[in-house]
């Protein structure tokens, strides 16, 4: 594996490694810290990683293909850039707020799909990731508990959800005019 | 083969009353003797089949005769489940008519 | 043929006789036993469904076994295509998950109270070999014989905790099936005077088109369709799959309900095969939509999580009969038959899984909290993360959202639906798709906000139940990862693919 497909894999591995350490409450109540850390593979990935790196995670079970481009490479930078500064806001912003594990767990999952979707080139994989960045948003919006937050929350996922549909709709009929249906 | 053909109508108006009695009857009761009714319309169109089976040496095709001996054991057992439910639910509620219609 | 059963045939024998006999035995060994037969038994089962389903794929042909060596159409066959591997398959997985979770609900160790899980523990046996009878039955009536076992084994299940509410449930749904088996029965009567054979692979060779078949094949069909709990048979569905305790909703949900639809699978697509689509393809297909909008819609309104959860049943059954409008056709030789075809089993299975694992965390949030109603649901996120967890991944199943089957299901269906030019099926797909997610989020958004009052939970909940919920949800995420392509599993033994001369 190369230094850019390591970067890639890096990119959607680090936070989901993160996430995954939020089910230890130890973990839990270091990680808000920890926010601005997470996107950096993906910055390093969108600088450094050659054009036209692709990685292919494996049939079973993923069926994945990561890949950077240049226009890819320069939106995934500038995403990455701006994620960490807001991570380090969020990390000083989050300090004695009891609920911040839970912010951070949201925070992270948000944060890996709106990674993930600069680099998927297969249909599946951005509909994925797409889903995620959407959907997991709503954590963030809700997070103050406000009623306010709650309706704005609603509101939220019923577009997000609406605007997935239309998007596998358009995927469908991509796929059908295509001779190979599965991307 | 008039006589069949007689069978074959009488089980037809069995099955038809009965579908009637399933629909239009509110009390359960009632729509179990109904499905015995349907169930007896069938079993009486298996017979017309069977007669109309009929080759040389048999007075009727034995299959059908064998689906209906296996059938009525089925509908007996339906007959007992439904009754003994129906018993159950007369013992807690008082009354046996399901309360949405269905 | 000149031998009808194949080798490995009797592993169909033993699918259907290994659970009855099962069955007996706990009935007969009371019910401290009981629970244990039937966790000696699933292993077992599991094998032989492995050992079907492999014999299948290496052979890529049909298992067949005639019964007592008699061929049809005297005797009794019993055959085993792809779909009825997959099925097998499927239904030893659930049952395997079901019992394990159901060790905690109905230990008899617990209390001294033993009729109840005496009586769960055998029905359970008693429906998996019903399923198991129905996947591999070769011959209607065998087949009819078959889907009344299943009632008679599942109608208690739903009335295990004794409660008049539930009791009456119980008598609606088996008066909807009896009106659902005679109505099959006597289909099955016709059939057999016009043509002489109730076996299905002969049926198809003999059958023209003729006023009898018309009339048989609706009344079979519309018998199914009230078993199968399609619109507007649904009635008696949610109050009855909403009562029955947790694992019993799982195994009736997830799988009982499917039965009948797999029934009519075979009437449409093997027996019928010789004669052209019919335009009641398309009924059934707004019978579907009908289903699929009315049930969303009123699980949007439901006040108690089972009921919501029962209502989305009725929904997730009308998108597998949108298979028949999508998937007849084969001999125009349009390869997007398969891929409805693929979609419409793969949504059957994966529903079963997610479906099971978001009943059994109702039901372990119910034990917890002591009601199930949605508003009060606050919390509990955080108190059961885990279980709120499965659920959420099988209603993300149900939505559509990848990774899942669902996801690939509802893919499938679309581009057949957009390849056929019958896009009016596609909207109701992504309709329902959108209010799937509707209420799914409202649970989800009730469950994950923060209590008024602290939450205090009536029972502890045993972290290997609600593993065991968040292992189906999880097989439900797998099967999301299969290729966008139509399974050649599926297609194995297929008689319109092989009448109409492909492969």
């Amino acid at each position: 594996m190369t230094v850019g497909e390591a970067l890639l894999f890096a990119t959607l591995a680090v936070p989901l490694i993160m996430l995954a350490a939020c089910v230890s409450r130890r973990a839990r109540e270091r990680i808000p810290s920890l926010l601005a850390l997470a996107p950096v593979p993906a910055l390093m990935a969108a600088l450094l990683a050659p054009d036209g790196t692709t990685l292919v995670l494996p049939e079973p079970p993923f069926r994945m293909t990561l890949a950077i481009d240049a226009p890819g490479a320069m939106l995934l930078g500038a995403a990455a850039l701006l994620w960490i500064l807001a991570g380090a806001y969020a990390s000083a912003d989050l300090r004695g707020d009891p609920n911040a594990g839970r912010f951070a767990e949201w925070w992270l999952l948000t944060l890996t799909g709106s990674l993930g979707v600069f680099i998927a080139v297969d249909l599946v994989s951005f509909y994925l990731t797409y889903s995620i960045v959407s959907l997991a948003a709503y954590g963030l919006i809700v997070h103050d508990g406000a009623p306010g937050s709650r309706r704005a929350g609603i509101i939220y996922v019923a577009l997000a959800v609406l605007g997935e549909a239309f998007l596998l709709m358009a995927f469908v009929f991509m796929a059908s005019a295509t001779p190979d249906a599965a991307c | 083969m008039i006589d069949v053909t007689v069978y074959g109508l009488c089980s037809a108006a069995l099955v038809g009353l009965g579908l009637f009695g399933l629909i239009v009857h509110p009390e359960a009761l009632r729509k179990v003797l109904a499905f015995n009714l349907i169930g007896g319309g069938v079993f009486l169109l298996f017979g017309v089949v069977a007669r109309r089976g009929a080759t040389a040496g048999f007075g009727g095709d034995p299959v059908p005769q064998a689906l209906v001996i296996t059938g009525l054991v089925v509908a007996f057992a339906a007959t007992a489940l439904a009754v003994a439910l129906l018993l159950r639910l007369f013992q807690e509620i008082g009354r046996t008519t399901l309360k949405s219609d269905g | 043929m000149p031998n009808y059963t194949t080798a490995g045939g009797f592993l169909l024998v033993l699918a259907i006789v290994l659970p009855v006999a099962g069955a007996l035995f706990s009935l007969v060994l009371g019910g401290r036993r009981a629970e244990r037969v039937v966790l000696m038994l699933m292993p077992a089962g599991l094998a032989i469904a492995a050992a079907i389903a492999i014999g299948v794929w290496r052979t890529h042909n049909v298992l067949q076994y005639s019964v007592g060596s008699w061929d049809p159409p005297l005797g009794v066959a019993f055959r085993a295509d792809g779909l009825s591997a997959a099925m097998l398959v499927a239904t030893a997985l659930l049952v395997c998950g079901i019992g394990l979770f159901a060790r905690g609900e109905f230990s008899s160790s617990r209390s001294g109270e033993t009729r109840a899980p005496l009586v769960f523990w055998t029905l359970l046996l008693a429906v998996w070999g019903a399923l198991n009878a129905v996947f591999i039955g070769g011959d209607l009536f065998n087949l009819y014989v078959a889907l009344e076992l299943l009632t008679f084994a599942a109608v208690p299940l739903v009335s295990l905790d004794g409660r008049s509410d539930t009791i009456a449930a119980a008598l609606r749904y088996l008066l909807f099936a009896l009106f659902g088996s005679i109505l099959y029965l006597l289909a099955a009567v016709l059939f057999y005077g016009a043509y002489g054979t109730l076996d299905i692979v002969l049926l198809s060779g003999r059958i023209r088109a003729e006023p009898v078949v018309w009339a048989a094949i609706s009344l079979m069909t519309a018998g199914l369709l009230a078993k199968a709990a399609l619109y507007p048979f649904h009635l008696w569905l949610p109050p009855a799959h909403a009562g029955a305790p947790a694992p019993a909703s799982a195994i009736l949900s997830g799988l009982v309900v499917k039965a009948p639809f797999f029934l009519v699978l075979r009437l449409w697509f093997d027996i019928m095969l010789r004669m052209p689509e019919p335009a009641a393809a398309q009924v059934l297909g707004v019978l579907a939509a009908a289903a699929i909008l009315v049930g969303s819609v009123v699980a949007l309104r439901q006040a108690r999580l089972k009921l919501l959860i029962a209502y989305s049943t009725v929904a997730q059954i009308g998108y597998l009969f949108l298979m028949f409008p999508l998937a007849l056709k084969p001999e125009t030789g349009h390869p997007w038959s398969s891929v409805a075809w693929t979609g419409g089993v793969l949504q059957a299975i994966s529903h079963a899984f997610a479906k099971a694992a978001m009943f059994m965390a109702a039901g372990l949030i119910a034990e917890a909290l002591g009601h199930d109603r949605i508003a009060g649901l606050a919390g509990i996120g955080r108190a059961l993360p885990i279980t709120v967890f499965a659920f959420a991944r099988g209603g993300l199943s149900l939505m559509g959202l990848p990774p899942s089957g669902g996801f690939i299901a509802k893919a499938m269906l679309l581009t057949a639906a957009v390849a056929e030019g019958q896009w009016w099926w596609a909207v109701i797909v992504l309709t329902g798709g959108l209010l799937a997610g509707g209420y799914v989020f409202l649970v989800l958004a009730r469950a994950l906000a923060d209590p008024s009052e602290p939450l205090t939970l009536l029972s502890s909940i045993s972290p290997s139940r609600q593993a065991v919920v968040v292992a189906l949800a999880l097989c439900a995420v797998l099967l999301g990862f299969v290729p966008l392509r139509p399974w050649e599993l599926l297609q194995i033994g297929r008689l319109d693919i092989v009448a109409a001369g492909f492969r």
